[in-house]
């Protein structure tokens, strides 16, 4: 078992699962975002 | 004779091997109905470069060097990542995010379903593979092949074959891998949890406007990611727009089933008995099923932390479907919560969940991009 390699590996383990999670609540937070700007057209209106 | 059988001589018992198991792929993909599309021009593949002095790859001949067709392919569309993201256009063309962008808080599901990529990085790792070769199998668990393809071929793996083996197979045995993950964290009584369809309706402008929004805002903190994420958002913009409907046509089924036809024939490169029939390629297959199951775990225990601060409760298993086999994670939990109440419909959600799944995972290769490019 190569314990000194997983323990060099932890941090980037962690800063990649972080850093989805970083990326879809800003995704998330941009569509909320979106979806409270009224349409200011008909081509714009809800479609499904 | 000698001069017609000559050849027979070059055979070594380990190609042997390798046609049956390029047999045992075809049988997958014709009978078992198994990622047919794939599996099936792999295991063909995995044939071809395995007869003795095969033309398909670069031999020397009487000391001269002859460049293979499969070889040839390989540079032009795999060395160079062209082929999965090519398929990445006809993929975004395919999804319609409509099940997400009505109820964006779905978007964490898909996150917290890479636990796997994460996990499995560390497990590579600690079975001494080398921290490319640990990013490439670890990517196994972004549960998409052409992710998998893009950073194994990106990081120069060795193991692009068994990977490639490894991410489309479980992709198509997530009916048997999930189910028993799923009832081993959950509750009977959690299982048939209703949830209310997201009343949210979508506008075209948020249609359109996705596909950018998630390319910059991914693009700007894992720059790597941007081709991968770059190409599917692009897919789903032809898709979405409404004024290329020829060209989204092309890219769902010409483009991606040419892509898919020369992808997985090319990936058969890889696939020769020398470099296949290693010990390591048994443990990438294990790591690979590892990456699948802490990815279900991931996305049902997060559904279920998130059941304890929230009043309006979920049922877990859409968790499972972040994983991001689409569509067959998100089918899985709908039939799941059906057989245990009938009236439940939970179809809706998981797909939600998937496609929020099929993003993550992109980012999430992105940032193994960022990490170990």
């Amino acid at each position: 078992m190569h314990i000194e390699a997983f323990l060099q590996v932890l941090p980037i383990m962690v800063k990649g699962m972080v850093g989805v999670f970083v990326v879809m609540l800003v995704i998330c937070g941009a569509l909320v975002l979106l979806r409270h700007i009224p349409p200011q057209s008909q081509e714009d209106d809800t479609e499904s | 004779m000698a001069e017609l059988f000559g050849n027979l001589g070059n055979l070594v018992w380990q190609q042997v091997v390798m046609w049956l198991l390029g047999g045992v792929l075809i049988y997958c993909a014709i009978y078992k109905k198994m990622e047919p599309a794939l599996l099936l021009p792999m295991g063909f593949g995995a044939i071809l470069v395995n007869l003795p002095m095969s033309g398909a790859v670069t031999q020397v001949y009487h000391g001269v060097e002859e460049t293979g067709a499969l070889q040839v392919l390989f540079t032009a569309g795999i060395e160079n990542e062209l082929f999965p993201l090519l398929l990445f256009i006809g993929i975004g063309a395919m999804i319609d995010f409509g099940p997400l962008l009505s109820n964006p808080k779905l978007m964490l599901f898909g996150a917290a379903a890479q636990l796997g990529v994460f996990f499995t990085l560390g497990m590579a790792t600690l079975l001494g593979f080398s921290p490319k070769d640990a990013a490439s199998i670890a990517v196994i668990g972004a549960a998409d092949g052409p992710t998998s393809v893009f950073v194994a071929s990106f990081l120069q793996s060795t193991y692009l074959g068994p990977i490639v083996v490894a991410a489309y197979s479980y992709m198509a045995l997530v009916p048997m891998i999930q189910p028993p993950v799923i009832r081993l964290l959950t509750t009977e009584a959690e299982r048939k949890i209703r949830m209310e369809a997201a009343a949210g309706q979508v506008s075209r402008r948020t249609r359109i406007l996705f596909p950018i929004l998630v390319t910059i805002i991914s693009g700007l903190v894992a720059p790597r990611s941007v081709a991968l994420i770059g190409f599917l958002m692009f897919g789903n913009l032809i898709r979405e727009c409404g004024v290329l409907g020829a060209l989204s046509e092309t890219a769902q089924k010409v483009l991606s089933n040419l892509i898919t036809l020369l992808l997985g024939l090319t990936v058969a490169v890889n696939m020769t008995a020398e470099a296949f029939l290693t010990w390591r390629t048994l443990l990438i297959l294990a790591l690979g099923l590892v990456a699948f199951i802490m990815d279900t775990a991931g996305g049902v225990l997060f559904a279920k932390a998130i059941n304890l601060v929230s009043h309006k409760k979920i049922n877990p298993m859409i968790g499972a479907a972040g994983i991001s086999a689409f569509p067959m994670a998100a089918r899985v939990v709908h039939k799941m919560g059906q057989a245990e109440d009938r009236g439940n419909y939970l179809l809706m959600h998981a797909v939600g969940v998937n496609v929020s799944g099929q993003i993550a995972s992109v980012i999430a290769g992105g940032f193994i991009l960022n990490f170990f490019g």
